[in-house]
């Protein structure tokens, strides 16, 4: 009775040990290609500045989505927008020509002047948004949250780019947002985005929920478009 | 005055024990109702709205909402009518014509009243109950609010089980107990707890129609709606005015209403979009206290187990005043010493 047990067990005992080192041998063959295909971008991301013609917008934008009807998004109106289309509030590049990675680009102090008008410029120039200026900056502690986020960070796969920007606010009226790619608590995704190595063209898009405030439950899209300037 | 059966009275000392045990089971019902009621997961979340609101409940400031509210009336009315008719004139063809150059505003106009009337109504109902909400603000801090339980419930427990176990402590303890009791009762009257509590139970019931994810996104819609129509007069309408020929300072003469309502643009946007991030921000913690007991029966949470404190402190004690009546009723004393020491104690 004993022998066809121990010939059983050590005959699964065999075939799990067998599993164990196929799985092992196809992530060790995995890894190694994963890892020498992709490689950390070090620098600014320079922003072109967003335009809007021919009903088709480009460069650098950004949309609030309140909601959804019938699959349709349905986006808030800026009426302050340069562009026809009022849901897209046109970008323009701030003071460091971007959005860096490996440092956070903070506001100044105080972040607001006396009527709610963002100040941040390092990364876009401060739009106005239905009469009060909103900009963004990437802040190390998120001031909904108090969470600590993770410095802005890329990698590159191919042509593919994953951007990781956690601490991405937006700034408006007095009040923070967090736009971040993913969320400080590293809920949400990573922000995609391709990328031209020839010319080093890059466009990044990302979509981020707003978690309270007057705003809460929206969703900010984020299109960020240039060329990328390396450290 | 004698309670929980002094040492050597079998009689009384029965009778005050079991008073003894009521009071220790009093004691730990109060220190576990908060972990009951779920208070210090609450608790916290009470004050958290209650701090929020505080900015927003002043009567300044809710006469400052309520002109918003009459401005942007004012400016849409203004807009709608006397700029329409200087834009584009009179009549039904020229109202299709303003309507057609300015279809944010169209849509504003159209959407206006019934937001202008919800709206009314939400601020008279917020500012209905603001002294409410500071009668609440008044009391101690929700945050504090279970070691109103705890602390006594303990203490209360403490003693009890003291008494329970050093029978020659009673008497002493006994009046630590009654003046426990006396404390938990004069609590609500010291807080104003009856005129406050049932005030924050009318703010509450009040808000329960305000304090709904649903009713915060009908007030994000608003937003936009308002957001996009000023946006129309200001970017649009009143630069058209400019370009038939009036001055700013002839716009400001002649549509008043206009030029307040753009002047206090950012003013509007500067109260009302952090009131929505109030409102927005504290619906779970308005839930959260909507799930204690009611307010109002708060000061009997605290009169109740004080009153059976003091009464389970003393009542054994005039029971265990004539034990040689009981004695002799009952033929139930041990010895006669036991009753002389009862009686000389």
């Amino acid at each position: 009775m004993t022998r066809p047990i121990r010939r059983t067990t050590t005959g699964l005992l065999g075939l799990g040990a067998a599993a164990v080192a196929a799985l092992t041998a196809v992530a060790l063959v995995g890894t190694p290609s994963h890892a020498q295909g992709s490689r950390t971008l070090n620098g600014t991301f320079k922003l072109a500045p967003g335009k809007y013609s021919g009903g088709k917008a480009s460069g650098t934008y950004f949309r609030m989505i309140t909601g959804s009807t019938g699959g349709k998004r349905q986006y808030l109106d800026n009426p302050d927008s340069r562009a026809r289309d009022k849901s897209y509030t046109l970008g323009r590049p701030g003071r460091e020509g971007g959005l860096a990675t490996g440092r956070f680009q903070s506001h100044p102090n105080p972040p607001f002047d006396s009527k709610g008008n963002a100040r941040a410029n390092r990364i876009i120039r401060p739009e106005p948004y239905t009469a009060i200026r909103f900009s963004v900056a990437t802040l190390r502690k998120d001031p909904q949250t108090n969470r600590t986020s993770a410095v802005t960070r890329a990698t590159l796969n191919g042509r593919r780019i994953t951007l990781r920007v956690p601490g991405f606010t937006a700034e408006w009226n007095g009040q923070y947002f967090n736009q971040g790619a993913p969320k400080p608590d590293g809920s949400g995704r990573a922000a995609t985005g391709t990328y031209n190595p020839k010319t080093k063209r890059f466009v990044i898009t990302w979509t981020s929920k707003i978690s309270g405030g007057p705003f809460n439950g929206f969703s900010g899209f984020w299109h960020l478009e240039g060329t990328f300037k390396p450290r | 005055m004698k309670g929980f059966g002094e040492r050597g009275r079998p009689l009384s000392y029965g009778a005050g024990r079991r008073a003894l045990v009521a009071v220790l089971a009093i004691g730990i019902g109060l220190a576990l109702a908060p972990v009951a009621f779920q208070m210090f997961e609450r608790g916290p979340k009470g004050a958290q709205m209650m701090d929020e609101f505080e900015p927003f409940m002043t009567d300044a400031r809710l006469d400052g909402f309520q002109g918003h509210i009459r401005s942007i009336d004012a400016g849409v009315r203004e807009a709608g009518g006397p700029i329409a008719v200087a834009l584009e004139g009179r009549g039904a063809a020229a109202r299709e014509r303003f309507e057609e150059r300015f279809p944010g505003f169209a849509t504003f106009g159209r959407d206006w009243p019934p937001i202008h009337a919800d709206m009314t109504n939400l601020l008279d109902t917020i500012q209905a109950n603001a002294g409410n909400y500071r009668a609440v603000a008044a009391l101690p801090s929700f945050r504090l609010f279970p070691w109103f339980f705890v602390i006594p419930g303990v203490l209360v427990a403490l003693l009890a089980i003291g008494a329970l176990l050093a029978p020659r402590a009673r008497p002493s303890i006994r009046w630590l107990l009654v003046a426990l009791g006396i404390g938990l009762v004069l609590a609500p009257v010291a807080f104003q707890m009856f005129d406050r509590a049932p005030k924050g139970a009318r703010m509450m019931d009040a808000f329960a129609t305000i304090q709904t994810r649903e009713q915060v996104e009908t007030m994000q819609g608003y937003f936009a709606t308002i957001a996009v129509g000023q946006g129309s007069l200001r970017l649009e309408i009143v630069p058209a005015l400019e370009r038939s020929g009036l001055s700013a300072s002839e716009i400001a003469t002649r549509f008043p209403d206009v030029d307040t309502l753009n002047g206090g643009w950012i003013e509007i946007l500067n109260d009302l979009t952090p009131m929505i991030g109030a409102m927005s921000d504290n619906v779970d913690n308005y839930e959260a206290i909507k799930s204690l007991p009611p307010f109002g029966l708060f000061p009997w949470f605290f009169v109740v187990p004080g009153l059976l404190i003091v009464a389970l402190a003393v009542l054994p004690g005039r029971r265990g005043a004539r034990p040689a009546a009981h004695a002799a009723a009952a033929g139930s004393l041990t010895t006669s010493g036991t009753a002389r020491q009862g009686g000389a104690s």
